[in-house]
C-alpha cells in the first residue's frame, strides 16, 4: 500500500465527513428530529447539497474554490450552534451508545456485518487502484465533471451538441449531479484527479448499507433481529455490484448512486405512511429529487414518488379539519415545488441547449412492429439475458418471492414497495418500447444495470414480508410500529 | 410464506458471501495495491500524469470496437472526436478518407488499422478481444504494449508508440 494510495483514501474520508457535516446541518436546519437512520443518509444528503451549490455558484458566476464552498456552512454551523449540539462528550456517548449496540447483536450479525465491512473496505481500495479506463466514465460522467470543473459552471462544450453523432456518444442529456458530487472532490483538492471520481462511490457504500441496517434492524426488532444484518450484507454482498465497485466494467457510472437513492427514498416513503405532511415526506422527495438528476431513469422515479406521496396527501387531507387544509396544500404545493426544483432546471437547461429526447411515441410506430409484437420481443430479450446470467437468476427470484408474500399479507408497507419496483420496473419496459434503438443492442446492453438499479428496492421489497409481520407484533404490544 | 422468504435470502445472502468474496478473494487486484494510483492510472493513460487529455473514442454498439484514442498535442477542449460512430467532417482532416459508421460497427479489424496508422495516435487505449488485436500484428509492431486488465474475452491494453 503506497503513501499516494493512503493519501487519496484519507481525502476522500475527509470530503465523506464534511458532507456528513452538510447533511447535519441541514437536518438542524430544518429542525428535523434526528434518528439514526438520519445520521446514517446524511454523508450523501451532503454530497448532494454540496454539488447543488456548485451548480447554484455556476449559475450565478460564483467561482468554484474551497473557500466559497465551505464559508457557507461554516457560518451556518456558527448561527446553528446551540441546535447541533456538538461537543467532545456528546460523541464520547454516541460512541458508547453506537458500541453497546453493536455488542448487543448476536454472532451471525456481527460475522455477516464484520464481512459486509471488509467486502466494503476491499470495494473502496479498488474503487481507487482501478484505472479510468471504460467508455461512459471517460465519455459521459468523468468528462462531465471535468468540463464543469474547467468551465466552473454546468455547461458542456457546444460543439458536442451541434453533432447529433457526438451529443449521443457523450450522452449530454444525462442529467448532472454525479459529475457535480465529483467536482465538490476537485474544487477542495484544487484540481482533477480521476481516482476520486471513482473512490467517492464509497459514500453510497457505507451511507446505503447503514441505512439498511438500521431501518431493517429496527422495523424487524424484536422478531428476526438477525435478519436485518442477513438483508445488509445482501445489499453489499450481491455480486450484480461487482461491476460497479470492485471491476472496471461498470466502474464509476451512475447506477450505483442510483440505486442507493432509490433505496434511501424508499426507506423514507415507507417511513411517512400515515403521515404524508412530515420531514419522512420531504426527505423521501429529497433523495428521489436527486435520483432525478443522477440519471435519467430516476425521472420516472421521482414521478412514482410524487404520484405515492400524491395519494397520501390527498387521503389525509379528506380526513383532516377542512379549516387546516388550505394551508396544508399550500405548504404541500410549495415545499414539493422547491424539492423537485433542480429537475426542473435541469429540463430548462435541456431545452434551452435543443437537447432532443431520444425516446419518442413515434418510434414505436416507425419500428413496423405492433405493440403486442415489440412487448413480446422485449420480454424475449430480457429473459435472454436473465436465463444465461445466474446472478440474475437470484434477483428475479427475489421479485418473484417478494411480490408473492407482498400480495399474500397484503400490508401497506409491502404494497407500497411492490408498487415502486413494479411502476420502476414497467417505466424501463416503457423505455424500450418507446427506444429508437436497436432493441437487442439496446436491451442486452443495458438491462443489467437497469435490473442492478432496482436491486436494492427488490431486497427491500424480499423483506417487506417480514416487516409487516414484526410491525403488526409491535403494533400489538408497543402501540404503531415505527422504525427510528 | 416466511419460512419462504427467510431460506430464500439466506441461499441468496450463502450464493453472495461465495461469488463476492472469491472475487474478493483474488490475488490480481491485491497486486495492485503495491502501486501508487498514479501509476495505475499512468499505465491507464492518466491525463495528468502523461499531460495528455484523453479523448475517448468508442464504438458502444461491440466491444470489439471500442479503441480509445488520445491525442497527446491537442488539448481537451481542442481534440475531436475521431473513431465514434463517425461524423466523416472530422476525419478528414485527420484521414484521408472518411470513416464511416458502417465500418466501425462492422468492421473492428479496419477501424483499429485506421487508427494505428493515424499520425496522431500517438497513445491508444484498446478494449477489445485479443483476436481484434493480433489482425494488426504487423502495424502493432511499432508501439509498445501494456496489458491494464483482462475480463472474460476482454482485454484493455494501452498501445504507445515507439519513438
Amino acid at each position: 500500500m503506497t503513501l499516494e494510495f493512503i493519501k487519496i483514501a484519507v481525502f476522500v474520508l475527509l470530503i465523506s465527513g464534511m458532507s456528513y457535516a452538510v447533511g447535519r446541518l441541514l437536518y438542524a436546519l430544518a429542525k428535523i428530529n434526528v434518528s439514526a437512520l438520519h445520521i446514517a443518509s446524511s454523508p450523501i444528503l451532503g454530497l448532494g447539497t454540496l454539488a447543488t451549490q456548485l451548480w447554484i455558484y455556476g449559475l450565478l458566476g460564483v467561482p468554484w474554490n474551497r473557500w466559497l464552498l465551505v464559508l457557507p456552512w461554516v457560518l451556518l454551523a456558527v448561527i446553528l450552534r446551540h441546535r447541533l449540539k456538538v461537543s467532545p462528550h456528546n460523541a464520547w456517548v454516541g460512541l458508547g451508545q453506537a458500541k453497546s449496540k453493536f455488542n448487543q447483536l448476536d454472532n451471525l450479525s456481527k460475522t455477516l456485518l464484520a464481512t459486509g465491512s471488509v467486502f466494503a473496505i476491499a470495494y473502496f481500495a479498488s474503487l481507487i487502484l482501478q484505472p479510468f479506463a471504460t467508455s461512459d466514465i471517460l465519455a459521459i460522467w468523468g468528462f462531465k465533471a471535468k468540463e464543469f470543473f474547467i468551465n466552473q459552471q454546468v455547461y458542456v462544450t457546444p460543439r458536442l451538441t451541434e453533432t447529433v453523432n457526438l451529443s449521443r456518444f457523450y450522452h449530454i442529456d444525462y442529467p448532472p449531479l454525479l459529475p457535480l458530487m465529483a467536482d465538490v472532490f476537485y474544487v477542495m483538492l484544487g484540481h482533477v484527479n480521476e481516482s476520486l471520481f471513482k473512490a467517492m462511490q464509497v459514500i453510497f457504500i457505507v451511507s446505503g448499507g447503514a441505512s439498511m441496517f438500521i431501518f431493517m434492524r429496527a422495523f424487524l426488532a424484536p422478531l428476526h433481529k438477525n435478519l436485518a444484518a442477513v438483508f445488509t450484507f445482501l445489499l453489499i454482498a450481491v455480486p450484480q455490484f461487482l461491476p460497479m465497485l470492485f471491476q472496471f466494467k461498470y466502474m464509476g457510472y451512475a447506477d450505483y448512486p442510483l440505486a442507493i437513492l432509490f433505496l434511501l427514498s424508499t426507506l423514507f416513503l415507507v417511513r411517512s405512511i400515515g403521515k404524508p405532511v412530515s420531514s419522512d415526506w420531504c426527505l423521501a422527495l429529497v433523495f428521489a429529487s436527486m435520483a432525478a438528476v443522477t440519471k435519467n431513469e430516476g425521472l420516472s422515479f421521482l414521478g412514482i414518488v410524487l404520484l405515492i406521496l400524491g395519494v397520501m396527501f390527498v387521503v389525509q387531507v379528506r380526513k383532516a379539519n377542512p379549516k387546516t387544509n388550505r394551508y396544508s396544500i399550500v405548504r404541500y404545493l410549495v415545499v414539493a415545488g422547491a424539492l423537485v426544483l433542480p429537475t426542473i432546471v435541469w429540463a430548462i437547461y435541456k431545452q434551452r441547449h435543443n437537447m432532443t429526447v431520444d425516446f419518442k411515441f413515434s418510434n414505436l410506430a416507425e419500428s413496423g412492429m405492433n405493440p403486442i409484437e415489440r412487448l413480446r420481443t422485449i420480454f424475449y430479450y430480457i429473459w435472454l439475458y436473465i436465463s444465461t446470467n445466474p446472478i440474475f437468476h437470484w434477483e428475479l427470484a427475489a421479485l418473484v418471492v417478494g411480490t408473492v408474500a407482498a400480495l399474500w399479507y397484503r400490508s401497506k408497507i409491502a404494497l407500497l414497495i411492490l408498487v415502486v419496483v413494479g411502476l420502476q420496473l414497467t417505466t424501463y419496459v416503457l423505455s424500450f418500447m418507446f427506444s429508437p434503438y436497436d432493441l437487442k443492442f439496446h436491451i442486452l446492453s443495458s438491462i443489467d444495470r437497469l435490473l442492478t438499479q432496482v436491486l436494492p428496492i427488490t431486497i427491500l421489497l424480499l423483506s417487506a414480508s417480514l416487516l409487516t409481520m414484526s410491525a403488526k407484533t409491535k403494533s400489538s404490544n408497543k402501540g404503531p410500529a415505527r422504525p427510528s | 410464506m416466511k419460512i419462504v422468504v427467510v431460506v430464500f435470502s439466506v441461499a441468496w445472502a450463502i450464493f453472495s458471501l461465495i461469488t463476492t468474496g472469491y472475487e474478493v478473494l483474488q490475488p490480481k487486484w491485491r497486486e495492485r495495491l503495491r502501486q501508487s494510483p498514479t501509476d495505475v492510472q499512468a499505465n491507464a493513460g492518466g491525463i495528468y500524469n502523461r499531460g495528455a487529455w484523453r479523448l475517448p473514442l468508442t464504438d458502444k454498439n461491440s466491444p470489439e470496437t471500442a479503441v480509445l484514442f488520445v491525442d497527446q498535442e491537442k488539448g481537451l477542449l481542442h481534440a475531436l472526436p475521431i473513431v465514434y460512430r463517425l461524423n466523416p467532417t472530422y476525419l478528414v482532416p485527420l484521414y484521408n478518407e472518411p470513416l464511416t459508421q458502417d465500418i466501425a460497427v462492422s468492421d473492428p479489424d479496419n477501424t483499429l488499422r485506421k487508427v494505428l496508422t493515424s499520425p496522431d495516435a500517438s497513445i491508444i487505449y484498446y478494449v477489445g478481444t485479443e483476436e481484434t488485436l493480433d489482425h494488426s500484428a504487423d502495424l502493432l509492431q511499432g508501439y509498445q504494449q501494456t496489458l491494464v486488465d483482462a475480463e472474460n474475452d476482454l482485454i484493455f491494453v494501452i498501445l504507445e508508440r515507439k519513438s
